[in-house]
């Protein structure tokens, strides 16, 4: 449906001369003449005064809407060859369109909307009512469409024309639905972005809604809608966060309460180690100062009380310190009855042998609390088994394992293999122990006391004596074959020796005959 | 960074009552009220606006019938400029606005690169062919690459939704997809990602070693820099604190591994002071404890009469070193405090002054 646009072209280039300016709407003039249909066109001047002279600066006319086209291309060319400002002016039905520009390519796009017949009143009336349409729901509904194809019908619009510009005003997503589903997908994206985005380094935190906003506008989606979509994404991205923030949080405080329940274990600990350290310092300065004498010296006194003094240790833990490091040092004196060994291992450490044999027969009837009364078989199994271990410790480890009841006993072994009468056994082992001699008609053989070896050369398990034995601690002692036989029975009980081995027999070995006994050699 | 508006990348509207019988203050509150559901659209916050006084309203004749409430002008009309991306919103929101108000107003929307088209209507459907004329005249590439470098200079990078909106762009001005991802990429600059544009411009902002480096000169040239990499101004302002606030932390933890260092040069002196107390009172007991008696003439000196101190010193010290006891002691506290001769010395002579002191009224 062609209709009628008024134009006007003037030149508004401010650096033409009138004469310049009269000869430009002259070309132009003749320029427009000369398109086909343009013939017949009145054109008028439009005049002003310059220079005090009426001049031409451009020109009115009215074409038919068929002819913008060619109007235009040609305006462009002309400016293409010719770059004046130029004032241009369409007025078409109730809409006027100006372009003032001196670029040829500032009417290629009027030129593009003349020919898609968008400028002119019949697809323009009918695409802004197609368009008003889609915006209310989101899409044409069969009402709406109906009244659209009485509208083409009335603008005489062909049914393809209308079609396309249907198309054109629902844009791509043509349904409601299929408008609400790309929404919210694309919001979901822009949560995941920012989900993606808060993962990693920080971020200038920004809306998304503007954009979304603006999308919902794009796609003629209601934003009440949009808004509703946006919210339930942004309510879910925000309970996340929430959600991290607070697991954030209780991580913090139990990270904190760790540290400081850390923090009270590792002082209370230092407390502890510092104590154990001290009385670690305190067990190696006890050793140092007890390391040449059975008690320090009294320098070394002094030095371990200010110790004491200075690292808090009790009395108590002091001594018990100092007496562990004796015993360690030099042999412990533990006593089951109660009894003191200290004077015992004084003289043994001072290899005052005689003297501490004497004092080993104190300690020991001490122990039986006999009281001045004879030691018998039965009571000697009342000597309790530490005081026994304590004696023969101290002997041993004096003598270099030369004295002591072990030594007693390994020899009394010895003598069993060897003899099998009971007798003889007995005065064959007080005779390998130096206390007896070979007995004679008129000699039995007994060694009074002070003709012992208080040595050590004297032989293997010589000392201690075993005079606490005997019904008098007199010079000339003798010993019970019964109560020997109880020390030695008591003696394997609370110290019992290591198995003898048993030789391997060699079945090639000759064989020799030693006092009616058959040994293998 | 956001662009300013130019004549390139936005376009202005000019809307203007053409109703002669109406009342002005109707006019003038339709005028307001559309400009305030303008501002209230987003991103059109801060829009400015001119307002055009009617004519037809006299101030004087107001003044004189209502001397009390003189109002500046009435207003028939007003104009805006707005980003092109937003051309599409604005329209919208006018016709609605004109559906309301139904008054006759005419409108002059200029859009580049310099067209203007103007319309006289009551109506909201007419109106609407502004906004399809205006779309068909703007330059298609022009147009997509604002709205792509808009949302660049927004966001640092196009998000799914603008994507989504550029997409819509690109088909409803006949671009094609080639031509829009061309146009996607020269929008978005040498860096694709603002994630990328982050790590570069942190990296760009650690030659600032100390906060006084980041001064206005050096933010000015790392402004310039965020323009040309399309790094908005909000991210370079975050970042821009973000060192800011590292340099802070540091400068902090600086401050406190000096104060850590001064306090434990003051630990070590109050250690040693605390360590000379200790001794001092150990040597005080030991003085104590090896004069049970009290201090003697002997100490004091042989006639009595006049105490001489170094003789004083000299006796006790003497009586000291005369158990090994005591000798033992002492080589123990020394140990203990870890003291050299000359503080022990010291401490023992100060010890030993005031006894000395009090010695004349022991």
């Amino acid at each position: 449906m062609a209709q009628n646009i008024a134009c006007l072209i003037k030149f508004v280039d401010p650096q033409l001369k009138p004469d310049e300016l009269d000869t430009e709407v002259h070309y132009l003039t003749e320029d427009l003449r000369d398109l086909d249909g343009m013939s017949q066109i009145r054109f008028d001047p439009i005049l002003e005064i310059r220079d005090a002279v009426e001049t031409r600066v451009g020109i009115r006319f009215i074409a038919h809407s068929d002819l913008l086209v060619s109007i235009l291309r040609r305006l462009r060319d002309r400016l293409y060859y010719k770059p004046l400002e130029t004032w241009f002016l369409f007025h078409i039905s109730d809409l006027n369109l100006q372009i003032r520009t001196d670029q040829a390519e500032d009417l290629v796009d009027l030129m593009a909307t003349a020919q898609s017949g968008l400028l002119f009143s019949p697809v323009r009336d009918y695409l802004a009512e197609a368009e008003t349409y889609s915006r209310t729901q989101g899409e044409l509904s069969p009402t709406e469409l109906d009244n659209l194809n009485l509208l083409r019908q009335r603008l005489s619009l062909s049914a393809e024309q209308a079609e396309l510009l249907n198309a054109r005003a629902v844009g791509p997503y043509k349904t409601h639905a299929e408008k609400h589903r790309y929404f919210d997908e694309t919001t979901a994206a822009e949560f995941s972005r920012l989900r993606h985005m808060d993962a990693d380094h920080p971020f200038a935190p920004k809306d998304p809604w503007p954009v979304l906003q603006e999308l919902a506008e794009n796609l003629a989606l209601p934003i009440s809608e949009a808004e509703a979509i946006y919210q339930k994404h942004w309510q879910r991205y925000n309970d996340e966060i929430k959600l991290k923030t607070d697991q954030q949080s209780a991580k913090t405080a139990v990270d904190d309460s760790f540290v400081a329940e850390t923090k009270a274990a590792d002082a209370h600990q230092n407390q502890v180690e510092q104590a154990r350290e001290h009385l670690e310092q305190y067990l190696s300065l006890c050793r140092q100062a007890m390391a040449n004498s059975l008690y320090p010296s009294e320098f070394d006194q002094g030095r371990l009380d200010q110790a004491r003094r200075l690292w808090d240790i009790s009395l108590d833990e002091a001594l018990t310190i100092e007496t562990a490091v004796r015993n360690e040092l030099y042999g412990g004196v533990e006593s089951a009855a109660g009894v003191d060994y200290n004077r015992l291992r004084d003289l043994l450490l001072q290899q005052a042998w005689q003297e501490a044999d004497m004092e080993t027969e104190a300690v020991i009837l001490k122990t039986l609390d006999r009281d001045m009364q004879p030691v018998t078989a039965t009571t000697v199994q009342r000597l309790p088994a530490v005081d026994l271990a304590t004696i023969d410790a101290l002997w041993s480890r004096y003598s270099n394992k030369r004295f002591g009841f072990r030594a007693q006993q390994q020899v009394h072994r010895s003598q069993q293999q060897i003899q099998q009468d009971d007798r003889q056994q007995w005065l064959a082992f007080q005779q390998a122990l130096g206390w007896r001699e070979p007995s004679s008609l008129f000699y039995q053989g007994y060694q009074p006391y002070h003709d012992l070896n208080f040595s050590l050369e004297a032989p293997l398990g010589h000392l201690p004596t075993w005079r606490w034995c005997c019904p008098s601690l007199s010079d000339r002692y003798r010993l019970s074959l019964d109560v020997m036989a109880a020390v030695i029975h008591h003696l394997s009980l609370c110290m019992p020796l290591d198995p003898v081995p048993t030789p391997a027999v060699d079945p090639t070995a000759p064989t020799v005959l030693t006092g009616g006994q058959t040994r293998a050699v | 960074m956001v662009k300013e508006l130019d004549s390139g990348n936005s376009f202005r509207l000019s809307i203007k009552s053409l109703e002669d019988d109406s009342d002005p203050r109707v006019v003038h509150a339709g005028v307001q009220a559309l400009c305030s559901s303008i501002t209230q659209l987003s991103q059109l916050e801060q829009t400015k606006f001119a307002f055009l006084p009617n004519p037809q309203y006299s101030v004087l004749a107001e003044a004189i019938a209502h001397p009390r409430a003189v109002e500046p002008s009435l207003y028939a009309g007003l104009q805006c400029r707005a980003p092109l991306s937003k051309l599409r919103v604005v329209l919208r929101h006018v016709g609605n606005w004109l559906e309301r108000t139904a008054q006759k107003t005419l409108f002059v929307l200029e859009i580049p690169p310099s067209h203007t088209i103007t319309l006289q209507t009551s109506q909201a459907k007419i109106l609407a062919q502004l906004l399809t004329l205006g779309e068909a005249l703007l330059p298609p590439h022009e147009f997509y690459r604002t709205q792509a470098e808009g949302y660049v200079s927004t966001f640092g990078e196009l998000t799914p939704a603008a994507n989504a909106n550029l997409s819509l762009v690109q088909q409803r001005v006949g671009l094609s997809i080639e031509e829009a991802n061309e146009l996607n990429a020269t929008a978005k600059g040498p860096f694709k990602a603002l994630a990328e544009k982050y790590q570069h411009f942190r990296k760009e902002l650690l030659v600032c070693k100390q906060a006084s480096d980041l001064d206005e000169n050096f933010w000015n040239v790392m402004r310039a820099k965020a323009i040309s990499m399309g790094l908005p101004e909000a991210d370079a302002q975050f970042l821009k604190d973000e060192r800011l606030n590292a340099l802070h932390q540091e400068a902090e933890q600086t401050r406190q591994q000096a104060e850590a260092e001064a306090a434990a040069e003051a630990q070590r002196q109050h250690e040693r002071q605390q360590r000379l107390l200790g001794y001092r009172h150990q040597f005080e007991e030991m003085v104590i404890d090896s004069l049970p008696q009290g201090v003697a003439r002997k100490h004091i000196g042989p006639d009595g009469d006049q105490p001489d101190a170094a003789l004083f010193h000299q006796n006790v010290m003497a009586d000291l070193a005369g158990s090994d006891f005591n000798r033992g002691r002492l080589t123990q506290a020394r140990e203990y405090y870890n003291l050299d001769p000359q503080e022990a010395k010291a401490v023992e002579k100060t010890v030993l002054d005031e006894l000395y002191l009090l010695s004349d009224l022991l």
